[in-house]
């Protein structure tokens, strides 16, 4: 009951002094005006670049304005004690720390869901954004988890906190690498082979915590299971079959997504697999494996914008 | 004469407190180098340099203002914080005289941000950039850190009734970036914008940034960012007479 107690009302209380966000004056330009102009920023370097459409950047940036509540957000947490002179108080008492900081998450998580909401909402009043009302459920569980698990990841930021002074140029490196290693702006096949690595590690990439993780450990049983021709006698192997691993990326069956859903396989990929076209895995010009470059005889693929797409106005 | 020296003074003072902060320095030339490679992966398709090359030169001076923007909201906050506003408040020099250099030191360091982004986009990317006028270039760059600075002094002014001001100048960053067409030309904007852009001494800047190494007409894109930069200095001056006006007379410089 203690640690329900600390849970709530710690939360309550840590959310209502950190940044003071609930005074109007500082939530409005940092929590609001920030992600605001970011995703206008990137969806006229996209219109300036044609390599995507204003659904893309919008997207991807209101997905990932969420890490901005649980990044900075858990970061300051630390770091506020840290700067009130309150952390080692905080570290003595016996309050149960898992419920102590849990508690701090779980407003930031509903902060970042809430930022997240209005990221689209901008996208939808300013940009060429639609959406179908039908995908507005899994959207929804698609950034709460999005957001989850970037507060989780902000508790590793925030942990650095415990032992550097800088707590904030950890969360501002954390935050514009997931902006920029998650394929928030840049299509992930455009990226080079060292930073798509980086985007699967789970760590890096919060997103993609649950499938990955998932897909390694199914991998290592694989290659413990016991060659048959070694077995002793006696022991009989056990036949087991492997379920298939649903389609992550790509739009898939609409089934497929709901069980990514379920299954937290809820890579940045599969929200966006609502806004591609079926048959592009990737985006922007053809390129060549070697170099890099564009292959002057492949045509350059534009995407179409979210009104001439009908798959993105599909329902699930 | 005393005058040039204190400004001298105070912007040497800073550059040595700033390059010794991991926040302000080292995020400072980092943060942009992420946006700067998002623009490049966005820019490199296509045969054609000429993108790659424009949004080099706009990701390298976006680094000054960014450099800037925060910084300078949370300038007369930091002398709150450290109990030395009332003692520069008071000094027998104006305190323009003190702030100005913080913050045209703030732009200053920018520089580096623009060279780290200028080398990066050589060494990882490929851009080769020939300066078209070495002149120009070497006026324009100091210009545009001397007009932003000036812009970044004109913020922190603006905000010094504000305890939270560093949150008004963090959200300011992306929209100077947007309208500036540090990235973006501004042909792509509404035409309410292009008022807005033209009153913004880094629009101009960096127009005469590209016109020295791409090719144009830099020197009369150095003297608007100059005349704009001397327009936000003398707003500056006024706005903060008023407010250290009100201040002293309501008692409430150290908003305790």
């Amino acid at each position: 009951m203690t640690a329900a107690r600390i849970f709530v009302v710690g939360g309550v209380l840590s959310y209502r002094a950190l940044f003071n966000w609930m005074r109007p004056f500082v939530y409005v330009p940092t929590m609001l005006g920030s992600p605001l102009f970011q995703i206008l920023f990137f969806a006229y370097i996209g219109r300036a670049s044609g390599v995507e459409s204003d659904a893309f950047f919008v997207v991807g940036n209101a997905v990932q304005v969420s890490a901005m509540a649980g990044i900075f957000g858990v970061a300051m947490t630390v770091g506020g004690e840290r700067w009130t002179q309150t952390l080692s108080l905080v570290l003595v008492s016996p309050a149960n720390r898992f419920a102590l900081f849990l508690g701090r998450a779980l407003p930031l998580i509903v902060n970042g869901f809430i930022l997240s909401s209005f990221g689209f909402v901008v996208g939808l009043a300013l940009l060429d954004f639609e959406l179908e009302p039908s995908v507005v459920p899994a959207l929804a569980a698609c950034v709460l988890v999005t957001t989850a698990s970037c507060t989780a990841f902000g508790f590793i930021i925030g942990s650095v906190g415990l032992y550097a002074r800088e707590i904030f140029v950890a969360a501002n490196l954390a935050y514009i690498g997931l902006l920029l290693f998650c394929g928030v702006n840049v299509p992930l096949d455009e990226l080079p082979a060292w930073m798509r690595a980086i985007s699967e590690v789970p760590a890096a990439d919060p997103r993609d915590r649950g499938g990955a993780a998932r897909r390694r450990r199914r991998l290592a049983r694989e290659r413990r299971r016991p060659d048959p021709a070694r077995v002793p006698r006696g022991r009989r192997l056990r036949p087991r079959r492997l379920r298939p691993l649903p389609q992550l990326r790509g739009g898939g069956a609409p089934n497929g997504v709901v069980r990514q859903l379920l299954r937290l396989d809820v890579k940045l990929g599969c929200v966006r697999g609502w806004a591609r076209p079926s048959g592009f895995a990737g985006s922007g010009a053809a390129r060549s494996g070697a170099t890099g470059k564009p292959e002057p005889a492949k045509p350059r693929r534009v995407w179409p914008t979210s009104r001439a797409c009908p798959r993105f106005t599909s329902s699930l | 004469m005393r005058v040039l020296r204190l400004l001298w003074v105070g912007w040497v003072m800073h550059m040595k407190m700033l390059t010794r902060s991991a926040f302000n320095f080292w995020l400072g030339i980092i943060y942009p180098l992420f946006f700067a490679t998002a623009a490049f992966f966005m820019f490199q398709s296509g045969d054609d340099p000429k993108p790659l090359l424009y949004a080099s030169l706009g990701a390298a001076v976006m680094g000054i203002w960014g450099a800037t923007s925060t910084a300078a909201g949370a300038a007369l906050a930091r002398e709150r914080w450290t109990g030395t506003l009332e003692l520069l408040v008071t000094a027998p020099a104006h305190f323009a005289l003190i702030l100005l250099p913080v913050t045209i030191a703030m732009a200053t360091i920018g520089i580096y941000s623009m060279i780290s982004t200028l080398v990066w986009g050589r060494l990882v990317f490929g851009i080769e950039l020939e300066v078209g006028d070495p002149l120009a270039f070497v006026l324009a760059v100091p210009a545009t850190v001397v007009s932003i600075g000036a812009l970044g002094f004109l913020l922190a002014v603006a905000f010094v009734r504000f305890r939270q001001a560093w949150a008004l100048g963090n959200m300011l960053e992306y929209p100077v970036w947007l309208v500036s067409g540090f990235l973006v030309p501004l042909t792509l904007f509404p035409d309410w914008v292009r008022p807005i852009s033209w009153a913004l001494a880094p629009t101009w800047g960096i127009g005469a940034i590209r016109g020295a190494a791409l090719g144009g007409a830099p020197y009369g894109d150095i003297a608007l960012a100059l005349s704009l930069g001397a327009g936000y200095t003398l707003a500056g001056i006024l706005l903060l007479e008023r407010a250290l006006r009100t201040a002293r007379v309501k008692a409430s410089l150290s908003l305790s």
